[in-house]
């Protein structure tokens, strides 16, 4: 009975943890909109969010900062979701869409997209995340006998990564010059993203991170082992599968619209771990909200802070997120 | 399965390779003779009336842009020179050294200091940054500009087009690498300025001097003439699709480094002395990125520090020269025909040119 009232108390803990994270999450958004290189007072900022005025003031704050904070929040969540379901997939906490390859297969179409038909640029979200998917069915089918094994999909991984980088290598051989207007694809981050950018991945977005939340207890079961959850029913090699599909599509639809942020699908995962623990029930919205917090943070340190111009996302990503991890890792450590 | 897997994704790199390469041989043009009117094919496809002008953008797009723009940024130092030579002002340029060097080399003064009658400075410095990932897109569009002219490289149309689309603010993204976007340029930017008597006076003139330079070259024996672009890295070597590769183009000589490497897509690729040794020119032209020095520099250390590169026949007939920078790493804009002619009178010094006219010598200019 005391066993029960503790775990209720824990899981109360836990789900208190959840709303502070969401609270942070809104008063984050919030901030972020009324901050920016033209000074838009708070009040102004939350009264242009929903009036139209036809000002030069609302066009900054509803179509060029809103849109771009919205992203940041869906890349954010969708970059976690992806490592938190790769760790899982393949029992490794050093795997995230970059380690396993993903990345620079997504990365490697979009090159070709950007330099092939740069007038269909458009089509770099489809391409990206055609290539996601691609790469991971490729990894998938290298690493397959009578199953797939974590160790041999990290291997896998490893190995089309270094073929696709081989690929992005030559191209930025051969057309140099193109790629100079990739530069943004190859360091992440929001600028110029526009609510066009954010319909592209929305629904993408909200499928995966929908069908997440309706599979924790599936996924705390994989964690176990093949044997202990194929015993207790789960149908391992189609669940993980059906795993990569997500995390591939997650994963390209973000590098689609903010081009590579390598480090969220890492750190995000191990963070949400230390602060909430291992059950994904909880992993996962943590891991969601915690991943949109970072990115929204970065995004705004990045495009207000700096009076040259814009640092991208994923620099101040790499500033603030690594030091933050090892901190954290410390703690648990003491 | 999985051996089926690594044979494709070898075929595919193979294939990959086999892509990025040419069918094989360089064939030689055949050159007849140049009429201004193969220069303007792209100028001459801009459509205009009294209140827009329609025309091709940097992406194959068809764009729409009103004319007389009273507020104009220009968002990429190479690009600002043509819109000043085609009766523009710039609100909003970028700064930074080497686009201030580029406006005062090119414009004659540094446009970032131009002041009103009171002293007021009436061109803003948008970014001293190159990259438009860079650029602050709200301080653009707080800025309110008409008109916003960028590249389709460095990010710069592509950081800024979605936001000043929403803000009705019209962007140019520009794409400009030879005489013939020169020429297109110069007269969208001269029907803009509701100047187009200045694209007769400078661009049609530029071109008339091409024309005649071009066809006093007799079309046989032609040298061979490679340029190297001397940046910070490895020297690279400049083919047809560069600038000073179609300029060398047009000039007939002949580029053994088409022939030799065998490749197409690059406006330039990495070369080794081997190479060098391999395509032998009879001409180098040594492209300077940042300064003559740095150039030498460069130059020594992947090159010039072998013997092998006195045994080149440019290098025994002192036939290496430096390509100014201002004709052949920033835009030449009414200095082509300087450009074209500073490079015939070395490649063909038996031809005479004194009777050419530069545009930039005569007083309308």
């Amino acid at each position: 009975m005391k066993r029960l009232e503790n775990y209720k108390n824990k899981n109360f803990i836990k789900i208190l943890m959840l709303v502070v994270m969401l609270v942070v999450l809104l008063v984050a958004i919030v901030v972020s909109v009324s901050l920016g290189q033209v000074e838009i007072s708070f009040l102004d900022a939350m009264k242009l969010i929903f009036i139209d005025d036809g000002s030069t003031e609302r066009t900054i704050v509803f179509d060029v900062r809103l849109p771009r904070i919205l992203c940041a929040v869906l890349v954010g969540a969708c970059l976690a979701l992806a490592g938190v379901l790769l760790q899982a997939v393949l029992r490794n906490s050093l795997a995230s869409p970059s380690t396993i390859g993903v990345t620079s297969g997504a990365s490697f179409v979009g090159y070709i997209v950007l330099i092939v038909a740069p007038a269909y640029s458009y089509l770099l979200p489809i391409g990206s995340i055609i290539g996601a998917f691609v790469t991971t069915m490729l990894i998938y089918l290298l690493a397959y006998q009578k199953g797939v094994s974590p160790m041999k999909m990290i291997l896998a991984g490893m190995v089309v990564s270094t073929v696709f980088s081989g690929f992005i290598n030559i191209i930025t051989v051969f057309f140099a010059d193109e790629l100079g207007s990739a530069s943004a694809f190859m360091v992440g981050g929001f600028n110029g993203l526009v609510w066009s950018d954010l319909w592209i991945i929305l629904p993408y977005a909200l499928i995966g991170i929908a069908i997440c939340m309706f599979i924790p207890r599936k996924l705390n079961i994989l964690v176990l082992g093949d044997e202990t959850s194929n015993s207790l029913g789960v149908k391992t090699e189609r669940f993980r599968f059906f795993l990569i599909v997500i995390a591939s599509l997650l994963a390209g639809a973000s590098i689609a619209i903010a081009g590579l942020i390598s480090f969220v699908g890492l750190i995000i995962p191990h963070i949400a771990r230390l602060i909430i623990g291992s059950d994904h029930k909880f992993l996962i919205p943590a891991s969601c909200l915690l991943g949109a917090i970072l990115l929204v943070v970065c995004d705004t340190i990045g495009r207000t802070f700096f009076a040259v111009g814009e640092i991208n996302a994923s620099i101040i990503l790499a500033f603030i997120g690594a030091p933050f991890l090892l901190f954290l890792l410390r703690k648990a450590g003491n | 399965m999985k051996k089926i897997i690594s044979i494709v994704l070898s075929v595919l790199f193979c294939v990959f390779l086999v892509g990025c390469s040419s069918d094989g041989g360089y064939v030689r043009p055949e050159y007849g003779t140049v009429y201004a009117s193969d220069y303007l094919v792209e100028a001459n496809k801009v459509i205009y009336d009294d209140e827009t002008v329609t025309f091709e953008d940097g992406l194959n797009e068809l764009i729409t842009v009103s004319r007389a723009p009273q507020k104009v940024y220009v968002l990429y130092s190479s690009f600002t020179p043509v819109w000043y030579e085609a009766g523009g002002f710039a609100s909003g340029v970028l700064g930074g050294d080497s686009s201030i060097e580029l406006y005062v080399e090119q414009i004659g003064r540094d446009i970032t200091q131009d002041t009103d009658e009171n002293g007021n400075a009436i061109t803003e410095v948008f970014s001293t940054l190159p990259t438009g990932s860079s650029w602050s897109t709200e301080k653009l569009i707080a800025a309110d500009p008409d008109l916003v002219i960028t590249s389709i490289v460095m990010d710069g149309y592509a950081s800024v087009s979605g936001a000043c689309e929403t803000a009705g603010i019209e962007v140019i993204g520009m794409d400009y690498n030879t005489i013939e976007d020169y020429l297109k340029y110069f007269k969208i930017f001269s029907l803009l300025n509701n100047r187009e008597e200045l694209f007769n006076e400078v661009a049609l003139e530029v071109v008339d001097n091409i024309v005649e330079i071009v066809n006093r070259i007799e079309d046989a024996d032609n040298p061979s003439v490679v340029s190297l672009f001397s940046g910070t890295g490895e020297p690279m070597i400049n083919l047809g699709t560069s600038s000073i590769g179609g300029v060398l183009e047009d000039l007939k000589a002949y580029n053994p480094a088409e022939s030799v490497l065998g490749l197409t897509g690059a406006d330039r690729l990495t070369i080794n002395i081997e190479q060098m040794a391999t395509i032998d020119p009879d001409f180098i032209f040594i492209q300077v990125h940042t300064s003559q020095e740095e150039a030498d520099q460069n130059i020594y250390d992947y090159l010039s520090k072998y013997s092998v590169w006195n045994t080149l026949t440019a290098v025994k007939n002192n036939n290496v020269y430096y390509a100014p920078s201002n004709l052949f790493h920033y835009k030449a804009n009414s200095c082509y025909d300087e450009a074209y002619l500073y490079l015939a009178e070395i490649l063909y010094p038996e031809i005479d040119y004194s009777d050419i006219v530069l545009v930039a010598d005569k007083e309308s200019v």
